[in-house]
């Protein structure tokens, strides 16, 4: 499946939440909890990088973690303050609109035992990844976690192949609606390690075109 | 090794000209032009492609650096326009690219067009870089360099030449005449030839001749209390009288040589004539929308008004720095501005969103005014049904 209906939904902040669980198949809110469960228990601190319409957000906070989501569209922290409301959360999720580029400024070093970001760092470009990863690095206590999920480069050329074939009928449409498209992460495991993190797990899908990778601050 | 580079940006700018209403993202990050040192000036442009190999030309012979910030892929204009070129990617791209690093000055140099999404102040408070807004054509930067980062008028001006129509034409009658292509190839393979001169001929003929069509029948406001669908048929409507003649001369030698030269049936030559008459009327639909002098007409209710507010302004000048139809003129003594209305506005909402005193707003059809801070947050593509209901 992939991601570049992001864009589409994106632009409709209100369809968002349906359409990327229609898209992904259902995989989206496995893959959230996934990510909550590996990475906060009860009094953790965590940050969620692009926290979009806060979905990530409210399964960490459901597991008693103290989260601050991030994201840089107004509309979509609309929505995610209102999810938030409903799931009687306000009190441990705090929402801030702003860019990943200003996380040197906002935030103390060693300020979080967690760091999340799911489906952001496809919308950076490469620099801006790595400069986020090294802020993540900063952010993070000694021993803490970053988990990240997003849409990868698949890792050889035939499964490159299938995936274009695949992923080029929804670019193009894509574009037709939105006139914008997104960029899948290539190399993230090595941007991730070269921040000076280690890995401690990832998880592909078949294709390769989409990815968790789990690191510790070392 | 330098031909090969040489061939792959030829062949990257035909096909990104002939389908320049995609994006085409390259690379953001740091360029260096020539040898630039600690005095060298700092240029930001967007990363389409097209767009940065034309500056990379343009800015030869100079040295400087070049900040390719990420606008997905599409080019200036367009892209700030869109809300997908924003303070947030030139800051971005100003702390990420290491350039605080290598020169001595913060002064930075954005084009004039990415000024209706990118927030001057923004960027200034964010970086503490100074920000000015540079000619609107790249071409022009050497000169602007000489005048001492001073622009004229002409260099703040869009231009609509003939160099450019072509490629406006090029990018209408590619897609017009390559889609049909595929069912042509399957059932009526005789066509294909004919079908894609008959686009690209009209394409290039309205294209070419759009000075001659007379500005009022171009422009989108000026079919306000006539018939709604007057405006779709800019190359048919009557008082552009010189395109209508063209139109009854190519019929004449449509007919003469279906009828004359070769034995067609009156039926062939009908269904050339309606297939013509398509195509003009497709290039018609948004005439005004596909230059960059004019705003679009497809949609009423978007046709925009500027409101000016005369006691709220200090004269600044910043909107007559980023007008791309130089409609302002500032009057020093009273340092007020004021807005000639000879020229058309082309509803880019630059002066809005850049103005320090919020002395100017959208005002739409119906009435209702459209404060700056919402033009700065939602942009303008969405002005329509999104804002109103976020």
């Amino acid at each position: 499946m992939s991601y570049v209906f992001m864009k589409v939904l994106e632009s409709a902040p209100r369809r968002y939440d349906l359409g990327i669980r229609l898209l992904s198949l259902g995989r989206i809110s496995r893959v959230h909890r996934e990510m909550a469960e590996r990475g906060v228990s009860d009094g953790k601190r965590a940050l969620d990088i692009g926290c979009g319409t806060g979905s990530l957000a409210i399964a960490c906070a459901r597991r008693g973690a103290q989260v601050t989501g991030i994201d840089i569209s107004p509309h979509m922290l609309d929505i995610a303050r209102r999810k938030v409301e409903q799931a009687e959360l306000a009190d441990s999720i705090t929402l801030l609109q702003m860019s990943a580029i200003e996380l040197d400024e906002r935030f103390e070093p060693q300020s979080f035992d967690t760091i999340m970001s799911s489906l952001t760092f496809s919308e950076l470009s490469d620099d801006e990844q790595r400069f986020v990863l090294r802020q993540c690095h900063r952010l993070l206590k000694d021993g803490g976690r970053l988990i990240i999920a997003d849409e990868t480069v698949p890792p050889s050329w035939p499964r490159r192949l299938l995936h274009l074939l695949v992923r080029l009928p929804l670019v193009a449409l894509t574009y037709v609606l939105t006139q914008t498209t997104t960029r899948a992460v290539a190399h993230l495991k090595s941007k991730i390690a070269d921040a000076g993190f280690e890995i401690e797990w990832a998880s592909a899908s078949l294709l390769g075109d989409f990815k968790i990778i789990s690191a510790i601050k070392r | 090794m330098k031909i090969a580079k040489l061939l792959a940006d030829f062949l990257s700018d035909v096909l990104q000209t002939a389908l320049r209403a995609l994006p085409f993202p390259v690379k953001t990050g740091l360029r260096k032009i020539g040898n630039p040192d600690r005095q060298s000036p700092v240029f930001v442009t967007c990363n389409f492609g097209l767009t940065v190999r034309r500056v990379m030309r343009a800015l030869q012979g100079i040295d400087a650096y070049l900040l390719v910030a990420n606008s997905r892929g599409i080019n200036v204009w367009c892209a700030a326009a869109g809300g997908h070129f924003t303070s947030d990617d030139v800051v971005s791209v100003i702390k990420t690219s290491g350039i605080n690093d290598l020169v001595d000055h913060r002064r930075l140099v954005l084009p004039q067009l990415s000024a209706t999404g990118i927030e001057r102040a923004v960027v200034e408070e964010k970086t503490g870089w100074r920000a000015v807004f540079g000619p609107v054509y790249t071409e022009d930067i050497p000169a602007y360099l000489d005048n001492h980062y001073k622009k004229t008028e002409g260099m703040r001006t869009v231009r609509f030449d003939l160099p450019q129509r072509l490629e406006m034409a090029i990018m209408w009658a590619f897609p017009v005449s390559v889609i049909p292509l595929i069912p042509l190839l399957i059932w009526w393979r005789h066509l294909v030839l004919p079908f894609v001169a008959v686009v690209w001929i009209i394409g290039m003929a309205i294209f070419a001749g759009l000075p001659w069509i007379p500005a009022k029948v171009v422009r989108a406001d000026s079919h306000q209390g006539g018939p709604s669908w007057a405006r779709y048929f800019v190359v048919f409507d009557p008082r552009a009288q010189k395109a209508l003649l063209v139109w009854a001369l190519l019929m004449g030698v449509l007919i003469a040589y279906g009828r004359l030269a070769s034995d067609w049936h009156w039926s062939t030559l009908v269904g050339w004539g309606l297939a013509s008459f398509a195509v003009a009327l497709l290039f018609s639909l948004d005439l005004s929308g596909s230059t960059p002098l004019c705003k679009s007409g497809l949609h009423e209710d978007r046709l925009l008004r500027v409101e000016f507010d005369s006691d709220r302004c200090q004269g600044r000048a910043i909107c007559r720095e980023v007008c791309p139809k130089d409609r302002f003129q500032i009057d020093s003594k009273l340092h007020k501005a004021s807005i000639t209305s000879e020229n058309e506005c082309v509803q880019c909402g630059a002066c809005i969103v850049q103005c320090p005193e919020d002395a100017l707003a959208f005002v739409d059809p119906s009435g209702r005014r459209i404060p700056p801070e919402d033009i700065r947050r939602y942009k303008l593509n969405l002005l329509g049904e999104r804002a109103k209901s976020c």
